[in-house]
């Protein structure tokens, strides 16, 4: 069973090249900028994230959908 | 008519401020003080209003009053029979609550334990499965003797051995999962049944047969963050600053609480708001001296050269200078003919 699958956890899927680069602008930052995630994290593990990769998580809060991003780091 | 960018916020808002200030001022008005209520569920008893929106925002490792809310999968939750099943195999018991008295006999180096009959039949037990229990968790060999009583063998006749493993038994489960509290079934609105237990610890209960893993709640932040992750973890403590405030029928705009969770989780683990946390990792030397522990902070900056960019708005106002938010954060606006064309 996959405990991605939890009620509270939502999907995170690692963006290519390109999408990083479309989001960092459309959002007029840089990577460091971005929120960040152990690379030790259970979900980062599970999308087999590594240290630099910039993952796109499809949040649900309080009824409103929209995308986070979390920038892997290895701390 | 209002439109959707319309509730943006405006470039430069202090949101952070804002949203510090939303939850301040109902905080004035909460109940100080822990209150018990009674006849209700093992819920109930849950640390509530202000203390635990302490405890959230100061990111405490463990809850004062865990709570686990383990839903089941459908062929159990629809039974009350098997969800008691579920919910006896999880409940803790500890051997001191079923028990009457313990004898040693220090010559033989034994130990008789009487049990509480009726506290044993409260809980569903049989002399039988708390022996084999004890046998394992304090690894002695425990027989069920006559009377329905427990006879352990220790296997030493060293006094100070003998009363180490009285204490141990005493404080040893004999039923259920470490941590995991006084579990009981409850039937929720549409009459499916789920169990509510006054403990946490997540990761056993989640291997235990009935259990869906999927929706097993916890408000242990740090068990969510171990077992599921940095946005779980989000999400729990969302979840649960929101719940404490409407509790005490305070209503504050998510958006608050959602900006408090992202800041508290922004690093990739819990931080707590302070400082320790939060506060403590500002980069202005000004800001930090300004907050606490004011030398202190002036002469490490002064021993190792730091610099101060002057970013933040605690430093500005130090020094008398404008601070950047609002108005105060556009530097020099230029006309671009490009931007105007998107």
């Amino acid at each position: 069973m996959s405990k991605r699958e939890h009620d509270l956890v939502p999907t995170h899927r690692i963006l290519s090249r390109t999408e990083v680069n479309e989001v960092l602008s459309s959002l007029g930052i840089t990577v460091g900028n971005l929120p960040e995630i152990l690379a030790s994290d259970p979900q980062a593990k599970k999308a087999e994230a590594k240290d630099g990769d910039v993952l796109e998580i499809d949040r649900e809060d309080f009824g409103k959908s929209y995308k986070y991003y979390r920038h892997v780091v290895e701390r | 008519m209002a439109k959707d960018h319309d509730y943006n916020v405006q470039a430069g808002e202090p949101v952070g401020v804002i949203a510090a200030q939303s939850l301040g001022e109902p905080g004035t008005q909460m109940v100080l003080r822990t209150f018990h209520m009674t006849g209700m569920a093992a819920t109930a008893i849950a640390t509530s209003g202000l203390p635990r929106i302490i405890e959230l925002l100061d990111a405490k490792k463990m809850p004062s009053s865990p709570i686990m809310r383990i839903y089941l999968k459908e062929s159990y939750s629809k039974n009350f029979a098997k969800a008691d099943e579920v919910a006896k195999k999880i409940s803790e018991i500890k051997m001191g609550s079923v028990m009457r008295r313990i004898v040693e006999n220090f010559s033989k180096g034994k130990i008789l334990v009487l049990l509480n009959s009726q506290a044993m039949q409260a809980v569903d037990l049989t002399a039988r499965s708390v022996a084999a229990r004890l046998s394992k968790e304090v690894g002695v060999t425990a027989k069920v003797g006559e009377h329905g009583n427990i006879v352990i063998n220790t296997h030493t006749k060293n006094l100070k051995e003998v009363r180490g493993i009285t204490v141990k038994i005493t404080k040893a489960i004999v039923n259920g999962i470490e941590g995991a509290g006084r579990a009981m079934v409850v039937q929720d609105r549409n009459g499916e049944f789920y169990i509510e237990s006054a403990g946490s610890n997540i990761e056993p209960v989640m291997q235990v047969e009935g259990v869906d893993p999927a929706k097993i709640y916890t408000n242990d932040l740090f068990a969510t963050y171990r077992v599921f992750g940095i946005e779980a973890a989000r999400n729990t403590l969302a979840l649960e600053l929101m719940k404490t405030l409407e509790d005490q029928d305070i209503s504050v705009n998510d958006r608050h609480i959602s900006l408090i969770a992202d800041a508290m989780t922004a690093d990739g683990t819990i931080q707590s708001i302070g400082r320790h946390g939060l506060v403590g990792k500002k980069e202005s030397v000004f800001a930090k001296a300004a907050f606490e522990e004011t030398v202190k902070h002036l002469i490490n900056a002064a021993a190792f050269g730091q610099i101060d960019h002057m970013r933040g708005v605690t430093e500005n106002i130090l020094v008398g200078k404008q601070i950047p938010l609002g108005t105060g954060s556009v530097r020099l606006a230029i006309k671009n003919k490009e931007s105007k064309k998107k």
